[in-house]
This record gives structure tokens, C-alpha cells and sequence, in this order.
């Protein structure tokens, strides 16, 4: 007996007719299974006539309306999804709402067709409402474990590999280039920067050690001319202090070529300037005559607006001087302030020493003997800034 | 002596015993419980643990906001669904969906945690079974648009049509992030109304028998090996 089977929807009719294949079991079953199709037929509302036709006809619509859905929700276009170029039926997209299904003409219609006219080639527009009633059919269909159960919804995501290939290369290579070009281009513009210009840094300042030497015990080194060169112990430990007191040796101290007076070394002096004498100046100065002068234009003008600033900047927490003062300033190739002298008056004035005292250098290294000095004219001007040019 | 002997040793060990099974226990079975039937008939396709592409976190926040759009309220209605799909236990709160459809990279507040296959599953489930109890609503929608096309209409003649749209649209703008290109693609209220009415018909798609396998497959299309 023949089986009918029917799935409605509003734009789509599926009609199915075949014959169960005669097992005892279907046949005692109130919905026996069909197994064997015989025809099928699909209605679409704007079509008159029936899309008909056999085994071969049905598997084909399926199978391209199930991977045509799937590409419509997932926007993802394969071409080879259901090998268009064998199957009878075939669905283009002509645009978001629009799908093109065209029915080709049998070629290879299997025996089991009754309807033996072959079907010409059809072809319908279909709005997407009446692609999901299509769909719709198709998967009720799939759904009834009683019409054709060998034939299942086989759902599987396109693979990565083949969308990867069907992309332009143009496209691909992009991302690269711009990378390149543009790590190339950040290495020019690194080579346009100009080298960082090193600077000495400046050593750093311990006095603590040092000023308490010299003013818990009584230097004689300080203030007064001494034959034996204590300033030796400039640099070292307590006890090469007191060894070096027990033994007079002058030889590490003295300036190469210059007079044994203790007097004359630099070290000696900027040790001493903590215990604040005006008489190390002096030999600041001294020694600045002593030594080779700065003649470099570039560098004493550096060395200007350097000591202009230190001036300035510890200035500003001063108080205001009462008359005009001029200091010539003894300045060594770093920056470093070794020396001054006040020049305009024989009076030692308060706000210009305590300035100075707290700019001048305290060695705790050594200092290059001799080493070159530029001198420099420092006036203070009373309700006005200070005024630094070189001497 | 001797009974001391034989109690020592047998009563901690069975007491940890007892301890040990009674903790363990419940934790096992709840997890056991927490993966729904609803969710079984979805394949694991994600590609390797790491969670879900990006373009299934797009579409799945993408849909779930078309549905907000059609039904004032969609919010509520998707933690309500959720409980009555016994979902609760993945989507446990109003914020944990935030959270999770947050996932979607164009967001505002865009999260950098993955979104699991079995999270996905649940708004997947979510979205569709939303989706069958709009189909009415969509398929008139969907009609009425395919008419004001067809006759060279705009959409903001029909009332029913120019709400979604219009409320889709406030609904993208103020949670999308602007400075995504893909985002700032979406310029003008025409392109707007395209995504509007695409998502549309793929909610269409999700009413059907196989609607929820369908959706699911399509968010892995060119994602998997």
C-alpha cells in the first residue's frame, strides 16, 4: 500500500509517497515506515505547478536547502558546500532577501519514478519567509524517525582550511606589510633622535664623614699653614688619619711640580671649607691662577649659566642683600664651585658666605690636582637678581 | 589495652571517611546535573578549549538584542527562560548574563574572559526558545517588510516595523563600543535597519524544528579545523 506523508507550512507543501518495505514489523505498526520514496513533491505558494520528482530529486533538495540555511545564518559562503555543479537542485543568493532556487532537468532519474515526464527546468524566487517554510518542511521531515530514517539532518561547520584559502592573498598579506613597514618606520625615526648626551654624573657629596672630622678634632690642617700635610687623610679612614699624622708623608697630596707648601693644594682647601674660614678662598683663587685657565668661549659660557643657576636656586631662600657685593668664583671644569673671594668689600659678608659655603664643593674624592678653572664675576645687586659673567 | 587498640586507629579514619564523601559528594552530582538535556542535543564544536570564536560571541549577543528590540522586557524574559529551561545553574544571575553576553567584542564594556561552549549553549537555547515564542511576531515583521520593498516603501511606514527598527537601533548605539571600525561601519539608520532586519530572518531561522542545531552549527562555520 502506498504511504503518504505530508509536511504543511504556509508558503511550502512537502508531499511525499512511497512504500514501507514490507518487513512484518512496519506493517504492524500504526504509522508504518516508508522506506522506499516514490515521489515527492514540494509546493511553493507562487508556483502552480508542483516541483516533482524522484529519489535522486529529493535527496539533492535537502541537502542544498539544509547547507543553503546554514550559509544564510551564518553568512559564511562556501562554494562547495553541497557540490552544486551534480546536484539537480540549486539555491543563489540574489540578495538579502532574495534566494534563486533552480531545478535542473533530470538527467539521471532513477527507475523508481512514477511521474516519468521529465521536469523542465524550473525556477522560483524565493523571500526569505518562504525559504524558512521550505527549510521548515525539510526539517519536519528530518525530524520523523517514520518517513525514509537513513535520511538524517547532518549538520557540520565548514571548515577553517577552506574559507582560509578562499581568501584573496592580497588580503592575507596585508596585516604583514603594515607590520614591517611599520616597524621599519619607527626605526628610522629612533635613528633621527639624536644620542642622549652623557654627563658626568656628580659625585656625590658625603660630608658628613668629612665635616665631622674636621670639626671634632682639633686639624690644624684647617685653617693654619702646617708643614705636616694632613689633608693626606682626605679621602681615607680615621685611623690612616692618625697614621698618617704619626708620619708625616707629603707625597700623596702634592701637586706635581708645584711648591711642597701645603698650602697650595687643592684638596686641602675644599676639605677645609666646611669649617667655614674665609681664608681657604684664598687659596682657591691661588690655585686657580696657579692652574691652566679655562679658555674655551663654549664651556665658560656653560659654566656661567651652570653657576648661575646653582646661585639661583639656593638664592631664593636667602635673604635679600643690603648692598652690592662682588664675588669672583672659582669654578673647575664640572661645574664644581672650589673657590671664592669677595671683592668689593673688606668685610666678610653674612648672606654671600653662607651662600657660598653651602655651594662650594666638599670633596670626597680626590681632586684632579691643578685641574682647570674658570673664574667668574658674581655680583649681588640689592631688589635685583644676581648677575654672573665671567671675570 | 587492647580495645583501645582496636578503636584508635579504626575511628579517625572512618570519620575523614564519612567527612570526605558527605563534601565531595553533592559538588559531583550538582555538576553532573548542571549540563541541561536541552543543551545535549547541541555538538561540541568549539575549536579548541579556549572558548568560543568571535564571531559566536557577535552573533549570539547580536540576536539577543534583535529580541530586545521586538519585545520590551526581552531582558527579564531571557533570566525567566532561563530558569525554565533549569538553566539557572550557568546563568545564575542578572549580572552573570551581563557578563556573558558582554563576551561580544563590539560591546562597551566588553569582557576579556572567554565565553565557554557550555555558557554559549545557554544563550543559544535562550535566544531560540525566545524566538519560537515571537515567530508570530517575526513572521509578520518579516512580511510586512518584504511588502514596503517590494513596493518601494520606506520601513517607517508601518508602525509595528518602524518600532523594532527604531528600538534596535538605540538599542545598538548605546551599548556598542563607536570606536570599533565594525561598529562605526554601522553609520547610518539604513544600515542599521539592514542588521535589523537580517537578524530577523535568522530568528526566523531559530523558530524552526531544527532551529537551536541550526543556529548553533552556523556560529562555527569556517571556525573549526
Amino acid at each position: 500500500m502506498t504511504i503518504r506523508r505530508q509536511y504543511s507550512l504556509p508558503n511550502c507543501t512537502l508531499v511525499l509517497e512511497g512504500l514501507s518495505d514490507g518487513s512484518v514489523a512496519s506493517q504492524l505498526e500504526i504509522r508504518p515506515v516508508l522506506s522506499i520514496l516514490m515521489s515527492a513533491e514540494c509546493y511553493l505558494s507562487g508556483l502552480t505547478e508542483p516541483l516533482t520528482g524522484g529519489r535522486d530529486f529529493f535527496e539533492s533538495l535537502v541537502r542544498v536547502v539544509s547547507g543553503y540555511a546554514q550559509e544564510f545564518m551564518s553568512g559564511v559562503h562556501y562554494p562547495d558546500r553541497y557540490d552544486p555543479d551534480s546536484a539537480l537542485v540549486q539555491l543563489h543568493r540574489i540578495d538579502g532577501n532574495l534566494h534563486r532556487l533552480t531545478i535542473l532537468a533530470g538527467q539521471s532519474e532513477s527507475g523508481t519514478q512514477i511521474d516519468q515526464k521529465t521536469q523542465p527546468s524550473a525556477e522560483i524566487d524565493l523571500t526569505t519567509v518562504q525559504l524558512f517554510d521550505l527549510v521548515e518542511a525539510i526539517d519536519q521531515f528530518f525530524a520523523d524517525s517514520q518517513t525514509l530514517p537513513e535520511l538524517s539532518l547532518q549538520l557540520t561547520p565548514v571548515s577553517k582550511r577552506y574559507i582560509k584559502s578562499a581568501a584573496p592573498v592580497a588580503q592575507r598579506v596585508l596585516p604583514a606589510a603594515v607590520g614591517v613597514s611599520s616597524l621599519a618606520l619607527a626605526a628610522m625615526a629612533f635613528f633621527l633622535v639624536p644620542l642622549p648626551e652623557v654627563q658626568r654624573p656628580r659625585e656625590p657629596v658625603r660630608q658628613s664623614n668629612g665635616t665631622g672630622q674636621n670639626i671634632g678634632t682639633p686639624n690644624p690642617g684647617a685653617g693654619t699653614p702646617n708643614p705636616n700635610p694632613t689633608p693626606a687623610a682626605e679621602g681615607l679612614l680615621p685611623d690612616d688619619r692618625t697614621q698618617s699624622a704619626i708620619s708625616p708623608a707629603p707625597s700623596q697630596s702634592q701637586t706635581p711640580g708645584e711648591t711642597p707648601s701645603p698650602t697650595s693644594s687643592p684638596i686641602s682647601t675644599a676639605n677645609a671649607s666646611p669649617s667655614v674660614t674665609p681664608t681657604p678662598v684664598a687659596e682657591g683663587l691661588q690655585e686657580a691662577a696657579v692652574g691652566v685657565p679655562i679658555t674655551d668661549p663654549a664651556k665658560i659660557e656653560l659654566l656661567n649659566g651652570k653657576l648661575r643657576e646653582e646661585i639661583d636656586g639656593v638664592l631664593k631662600t636667602k635673604a635679600p642683600v643690603e648692598r652690592e657685593l662682588v664675588y669672583r668664583v672659582s669654578v673647575a671644569n664640572d661645574g664644581a664651585i672650589v673657590g671664592y673671594k669677595l671683592q668689593n668689600s673688606p668685610t666678610v659678608d653674612g648672606m654671600g658666605e653662607a651662600l657660598f659655603s653651602e655651594l662650594l664643593y666638599k670633596p670626597v674624592g680626590t681632586r684632579p690636582p691643578a685641574e682647570p678653572l674658570a673664574d667668574f664675576r658674581v655680583v649681588f645687586v640689592p631688589g635685583s637678581s644676581v648677575q654672573v659673567s665671567p671675570w | 589495652m587492647r580495645i583501645s587498640h582496636a578503636r584508635d586507629p579504626a575511628s579517625p579514619y572512618s570519620l575523614f571517611g564519612i567527612d570526605v564523601a558527605v563534601i565531595v559528594m553533592p559538588s559531583e552530582t550538582s555538576l553532573a546535573e548542571s549540563n541541561p538535556l536541552i543543551l545535549d542535543s547541541l555538538p561540541d564544536l568549539s575549536p579548541s578549549d579556549g572558548g568560543c570564536p568571535r564571531r559566536a560571541r557577535l552573533q549570539i549577543d547580536l540576536m539577543l538584542l534583535a529580541i530586545e528590540a521586538l519585545y520590551l522586557g526581552g531582558a527579564e524574559e531571557m533570566l525567566a527562560v532561563s530558569k525554565e529551561l533549569e538553566l539557572a545553574g550557568i546563568i545564575k544571575n542578572r549580572v552573570a548574563l551581563w557578563l556573558l553576553r558582554n563576551t561580544n567584542p563590539l560591546r562597551r564594556y566588553t569582557q576579556r574572559r572567554p565565553l565557554t561552549a557550555l555558557e554559549a549553549k545557554a544563550l543559544v537555547a535562550i535566544a531560540c526558545n525566545l524566538a519560537r515564542k515571537l515567530t508570530a511576531t517575526i513572521r509578520q515583521l518579516l512580511l510586512d517588510s518584504q511588502q514596503l520593498r517590494s513596493r518601494n516603501l520606506p520601513f517607517n511606514q508601518h508602525l509595528p516595523l518602524a518600532e523594532y527598527l527604531e528600538r534596535f537601533r538605540a538599542h545598538f548605539r548605546s551599548r556598542m563600543n563607536p570606536k570599533r571600525s565594525v561598529v562605526a561601519a554601522y553609520d547610518s539608520d539604513e544600515k542599521l535597519d539592514e542588521l535589523a532586519l537580517n537578524l530577523l530572518s535568522k530568528l526566523l531561522f531559530c523558530t524552526g524544528t531544527a532551529g537551536m542545531q541550526r543556529f548553533w552549527v552556523s556560529l562555527f562555520d569556517g571556525e573549526v579545523e
